[in-house]
């Protein structure tokens, strides 16, 4: 399709065999036809952290933002008619004031009708403060919901303009017990946790990681939360090592899980698994652990085994995955599937839209949005806030890969059942 | 200090001959072109849009704190690196105010500054005792300090950050009243206000100061006293800056409020436009505003070239870019010098 549509030269006579053809039931003949006539040009606003500390995250959101860019290039057939689609695409440099900077310039001199911030807290939070004060409709992802819902104030007064769909913190707490309880082990779990929005959340004793592993009958020990780029882990691993726990569970950064798990080689601490979000997002969290790097366990947003096909290329998981790798002559990450999935639940927001150039008309369209997308169902009446769609997420251990020094494979699904896991989790190759 | 101007005004006044003249052509001028400018920033809601509004106050925020940057560094000679630790605790408290204890926003602002004044004059008590790089490590570790601490108090959400939710009950034209006229006070207290500090015998005693402390206390000024004062005023006019701008940010972290960039811009704006000069100043700020619209959209790299910029100008235009501007014509528009003139009978 994607070929047939590069070579494809508009004119006249192609335009009305295309018709004949019945191609205009294709989205992407479609645009082709009717450029002529287009009913005017939605502008789409895309926040996203292409530079700075979590300029990774952006890499992926800019790939796939360009691949739509492609396909839309003739404009996008909607239920309103024909219209042209720009995206205005700006950097938040991983730094909230920048993020709300761009977001608010984007929603009052851009007069965008749709903003999109891509991924992280820093980034999405303070746009989506932006378009809700400024009544801009909002769609993000790429951060636990309640990390997003909740300080902005959201728990009890639902927002009217922004939108997120992601896995919660919850199910991503579950996965975690749910690894762990396929692991032989004393059940004795040691927590870690930075001294940051995500550590506060995360460390939460009330709705964070220690309120289901209590419940799910493991014992924890919850020592000091580390200040993030410290280069002392010694006061945790002590704590750990005292209560002799088998597994470590929490959040840390590349950074500080690097430095956390070479003290506990030097300190002769050697627990079964070790289980963090964060850090082991991407393969060179994992790489930049060396040998120690093996056997690492995370909770998975994504991975090319995903079986769900694309709405807007057809493409699944892997086809994506295999483009990016030919293209970026790089591993494919996590954030690569949601970086798709935010721009098909966009495209499909405008399409069902009584007006795209309609914000209140893109809002209603959102709040009615029921997809399979490549990362799973998106759908926010179904979701446990007013504001969330939750997607699904899995337990998943990186190994030894093939092509790849290392590869994640999917390990658990207790709280999702949309599929199987690859394997089964193996203890740490130290402890052995 | 009293006594050494007294004298110097008195020796003036035996000579009729010579005047001073502190106002000039340019100045006159440019006093009247900074009323309009003041004018309309308040009046902008009649003629202005929401995306117009938000980056003129966006840009007064930044000629803000580069100005009171510019007040300790170009005259006291504090040469600071936290002044983040004043926007930081000012947009918190504006926060506090507003979000957790209901006040009006609008009046949380003003109301805000009292903060960064107690810690400014709390910090000064530690910091005094250190001078040049030591005094610029001290600040930053004050900034440092009070991020943590943020970080970890459980009544601000601690390292979650807060929303100022409260302004979405304001309608839109409210709010843009209440922004515009504060940020022409924020203009009219930082720009204003040290324009006519400098005029006064304080502003030349802070000029003496940055020369040379030793001589200027010599000549009976009271160093210690004058560092500690334009200390906490610089605190009280950075806090005011950081209120409004998080007030149109409306989302606070810690990392948010205390980033080191605002040392940055600071630092950038005055170099680059002119340190020790009020219009160096704007011009600085403007610059900066235009480099971070335009470019900003390319990624990062316009920052590169930013640092750049005052590296060059650092090292080949010392004056910045006033300095330039006053080597092909001396028409100042804050003149805080004095001129003297000789009357030929």
């Amino acid at each position: 399709m994607e070929l047939k549509n590069s070579l494809w030269t508009p004119s006249r006579r192609t335009v009305l065999k295309g018709l004949g053809a019945g191609l205009a039931a294709s989205t992407l003949g479609a645009p082709m036809i009717a450029r002529a006539q287009s009913a005017g040009t939605i502008k789409i606003g895309v926040v996203t952290p292409a530079t700075g500390p979590l300029a990774l995250f952006g890499e992926t959101d800019g790939w796939a933002l360009e691949k739509v860019r492609e396909q839309l290039k003739g404009g996008l057939e909607t239920a309103a008619g024909h219209y042209d689609v720009e995206f205005l695409v700006r950097d938040s440099q991983s730094d909230p004031n920048k993020s709300a900077e761009v977001a608010g310039d984007l929603i009052l001199n851009e007069n965008v009708h749709l903003l999109l911030p891509a991924s992280t807290t820093d980034t999405v939070s303070p746009a989506s403060d932006q378009a809700e004060l400024n009544e801009c409709p909002c769609i993000s992802t790429g951060a636990p919901w309640q990390a997003v819902i909740f300080p902005r104030g959201g728990k009890d007064a639902p927002f009217k303009w922004t939108y997120h769909f992601f896995w919660g913190l919850d199910e991503a707490l579950n996965t975690y017990v749910g690894l762990w309880n396929t692991l032989e082990s004393n059940r004795k779990v040691g927590m870690l946790f930075p001294q940051n929005a995500d550590g506060e959340t995360w460390g939460n004793m009330d709705y964070g990681l220690p309120a289901p592993t209590k419940k799910a009958g493991f014992e924890i020990v919850v020592p000091g939360f580390f200040q993030p780029r410290t280069n002392d882990f010694s006061a945790q691993i002590t704590a750990f090592k005292e209560a002799n726990c088998d597994i470590i569970g929490g959040i840390a950064y590349p950074a500080d899980l690097k430095t956390f798990v070479n003290q506990c080689a030097q300190q002769g601490y050697k627990p079964k698994a070790i289980t963090v979000a964060a850090a082991l997002l991407f393969a060179s969290g994992v790489e930049a652990m060396g040998s120690l790097g093996d056997g690492m366990s995370s909770e998975v947003w994504w991975t090319p085994a995903f079986p769900f096909k694309s709405t807007l290329t057809g493409q699944v998981s892997r086809d994506l995955a295999d483009q990016w790798e030919t293209e970026k002559k790089k591993q494919w990450t996590q954030p690569l599937g949601y970086s798709h999935a935010l721009l098909e639940v966009a495209i499909d927001v405008l399409k069902r839209s009584a007006n795209p150039l309609d914000r209140a008309a893109n809002l209603e369209a959102i709040v009615a949005t029921d997809i399979q997308t490549l990362i799973g169902p998106v759908n926010f009446a179904k979701g446990p806030h007013a504001n969330v769609a939750t997607t699904p997420i899995f337990g998943g251990q990186w190994v030894k890969g093939e092509k790849w020094p290392y590869d994640l494979k999917i390990v658990d699904n207790t709280v999702n059942k949309l599929f199987e896991p690859e394997r089964k989790i193996v203890p740490l190759p130290w402890s052995a | 200090m009293t006594q050494a101007f007294a004298a110097s005004s008195d020796e003036t006044m035996q000579q009729p001959t010579v005047r001073v003249v502190r106002q000039t052509r340019s100045s006159l001028i440019a006093f009247a072109v900074s009323i309009a400018l003041l004018v309309a920033v308040a009046s902008m809601p009649l003629w202005a849009s929401q995306g117009l509004i938000r980056d003129v106050v966006e840009l007064c925020c930044y000629v803000t704190v580069a100005q009171m940057w510019n007040l300790l560094a170009g005259y006291g000679g504090l040469v600071s690196v936290g002044q983040q630790a004043f926007v930081g605790v000012a947009a918190y408290a504006m926060f506090v105010m507003a979000q957790l204890w209901g006040l009006n926003p609008f009046l949380a602002v003003p109301l805000s500054v009292i903060v960064p004044a107690v810690v400014a004059a709390i910090t000064y008590g530690l910091l005094h005792r250190l001078d040049g790089p030591y005094f610029a490590i001290g600040t930053w570790v004050v900034a440092e300090v009070l991020r943590l601490a943020t970080s970890v108090f459980g009544y601000v959400n601690a390292g979650a950050g807060m929303s100022l939710r409260v302004m979405s009950s304001y309608s839109p034209m409210e709010r843009a009243v209440g922004i515009s006229l504060l940020s022409a006070l924020m203009l009219l207290v930082a720009v204003g206000g040290s324009y006519l500090l400098l005029r006064s015998r304080y502003g030349l005693a802070l000029v003496a100061i940055r020369d040379n402390p030793v001589a200027a206390a010599s000549q009976g000024v009271n160093v210690g006293l004058l560092k500690f004062l334009i200390w906490v005023a610089a605190a009280v006019g950075t806090g005011l800056a950081g209120a409004i701008y998080f007030m149109a940010q409306l989302r606070i972290t810690p990392p948010a409020a205390y980033s080191p960039t605002w040392a940055n811009v600071s630092i950038f704006i005055v170099m680059v436009g002119g340190l020790g000069s009020l219009e160096g100043v704007l011009i600085g700020a403007l610059v900066y505003f235009v480099a971070d619209r335009w470019f900003a959209q390319y990624g990062a790299t316009y920052l590169v070239v930013l640092g750049l910029l005052t590296l060059v100008m650092a090292l080949f235009a010392r004056g910045g870019l006033w300095g330039l501007i006053q080597k092909v014509t001396n028409a100042s528009w804050f003149p805080t010098r004095r001129i003297l003139l000789e009357d030929k009978p």
